[in-house]
């Protein structure tokens, strides 16, 4: 059964159609929210609440992309769960430390080594601390855009702003993440620095 | 056109700078992208800008997608549309809440539809109105009172601390200057022919009488304070100064000596 087919049951009230929806997208949800909020359990809580937002409006659904249409209720709900973090902040020796989640693609052998793999990981734990510090605005437009691949389309629909604004925001979000990594660039391993890569053609 | 007129403004290379990103992204028209490449060939700066931009765009996409730490399933009670449960006084709040909100409506229609009439001796709005007004403006005032409403003959203190009928003279200035001339002559002869009764004028009021004589130094200091007119006994606080005529004494006022 193809994405629509599974799309027009759930709305007939199908709730395994639904939840096939989610075993398929539940990754990346989470994923968005984990790079919005940087933090694993509010990210959890904030798919959930998604998930459960989608099934219950998708009646009101009305065709386009589903993705974008899910991932805009995914980031509502980070918006949200972030507004009421602001208004009653928390510390505790957890958030001093938050290790990377899980990938959900497992180390391929053949694709790269153990030591690649934890470069890998290395880098992207350095690339989330200065995301983490990004507006709400440019952090959520770069991970559906760098991280996510989205068109700008999918992030205009997804975010409810123009595709100028998805332009200009990601301009600025990529400006200053490029400004912390060439500041940083010792501390990233050798096959990730600018001055072992070629320059770019065209 | 503001994209235009910010691509007229703006420097070129600003312009290609901004476009940058989206000219990695493929997310150009046709006619900027050639414009970005025709610029990229003379720019070094955006050409190394470019790169850099290029450099950061595929290590954030190293960034792996994360697996999710548990199932998100959604279970059919979830699914539901969440209901509020109904109950008895929820019935009654909301009859409550529309009978209140129909009795508004008819108090509301009933103020607008019924005429507006004032019951008897209450000033009217515009008179109510006026009476508000500053202090500084009540000279102005009083001028269109007395154009608006008909003239009212000026009533001394006296009179009206004893409940009589306003006496009919009339208020205008002219008249009360002649007034303050011939009581001024009459006070001249009073003092000439002392003890020697001088009959009001015909239009003052009838039951005025001169003051005696041997009073009179002390009279006329009471006078301008007790000759005040109030040309409007309703709408002005501020006296006009009008002399009408002398102080008016109860003719049953002993003389002295």
């Amino acid at each position: 059964m193809d994405e629509e087919a599974l799309i027009a049951a759930a709305q007939q009230g199908d709730t395994a159609a639904f939840n096939r929806l989610v075993l398929q997208y539940q990754d990346m949800a989470y994923t968005v929210a984990y790079r919005i909020m940087s933090d694993p359990h509010a990210a959890a809580d904030a798919t959930q609440e998604a998930f459960i937002s989608a099934c219950q409006g998708l009646p009101r659904f009305r065709g386009g992309s589903f993705k974008a249409w899910l991932m805009r209720i995914v980031t509502n709900a980070c918006y949200d769960e972030l507004r009421r973090r602001k208004r009653h902040p928390q510390s505790s020796l957890d958030a001093l430390y938050v290790e990377e989640p899980m990938p959900a693609s497992p180390l391929n052998p053949s694709v790269e080594s153990p030591e690649e793999y934890a470069e890998r990981q290395e880098l992207s734990r350095l690339l989330q601390a200065r995301i983490a510090l990004l507006p709400d605005d440019q952090r959520v437009v770069l991970v559906l855009s760098d991280v996510q691949g989205f068109s700008y389309q999918e992030i205009a629909e997804a975010m409810g702003v123009p595709r100028g604004t998805v332009k200009s925001r990601l301009h600025r979000a990529r400006a200053k993440l490029r400004d912390y990594l060439q500041d940083r660039e010792e501390l990233l391993p050798a096959r990730y620095r600018l001055a072992s890569r070629a320059p770019m053609q065209g | 056109m503001w994209k235009w007129l910010k691509r007229v403004f703006a420097s070129e290379h600003q312009w290609a700078a901004q476009q940058l990103s989206a000219y990695l992204d493929g997310e150009l028209s046709p006619p900027h992208r050639a414009h970005i490449e025709a610029h990229l060939k003379e720019c070094q700066t955006c050409a190394e800008e470019l790169r850099t931009l290029h450099w950061t765009v595929n290590l954030t996409a190293q960034m792996p997608v994360l697996k999710a730490p548990r199932s998100f399933l959604v279970t059919e009670a979830i699914a539901q549309p969440r209901r509020t449960p109904f109950s008895v006084a929820y019935v009654y709040l909301r009859s409550a809440t529309v009978a209140v909100a129909a009795l508004l409506l008819v108090v509301l229609a009933s103020d607008f539809l019924l005429p507006y009439t004032l019951p008897p001796g209450m000033p009217t709005p515009q008179i109510a109105m006026r009476k508000a007004v500053p202090v500084v403006e009540e000279v102005q005032v009083e001028e269109e009172v007395e154009k608006l409403a008909p003239p009212m003959p000026p009533v001394p203190r006296e009179a009206q601390a004893a409940g009589k009928p306003p006496v009919a003279t009339p208020t205008r200035e002219e008249e009360a200057a002649k007034k303050i001339e011939a009581e001024q002559v009459s006070e001249e002869k009073m003092a000439q022919e002392p003890m020697i009764l001088v009959a009001p004028p015909a239009e003052q009021a009838p039951d005025r009488a001169l003051a005696p004589r041997g009073g009179g130094a002390a009279t006329e200091q009471e006078i301008p304070a007790e000759k005040r007119v109030v040309a409007s006994a309703v709408v002005t606080p501020t006296p006009t100064f009008a002399r009408v005529g002398p102080t008016p004494t109860p003719p049953t006022h002993p003389r002295p000596g």
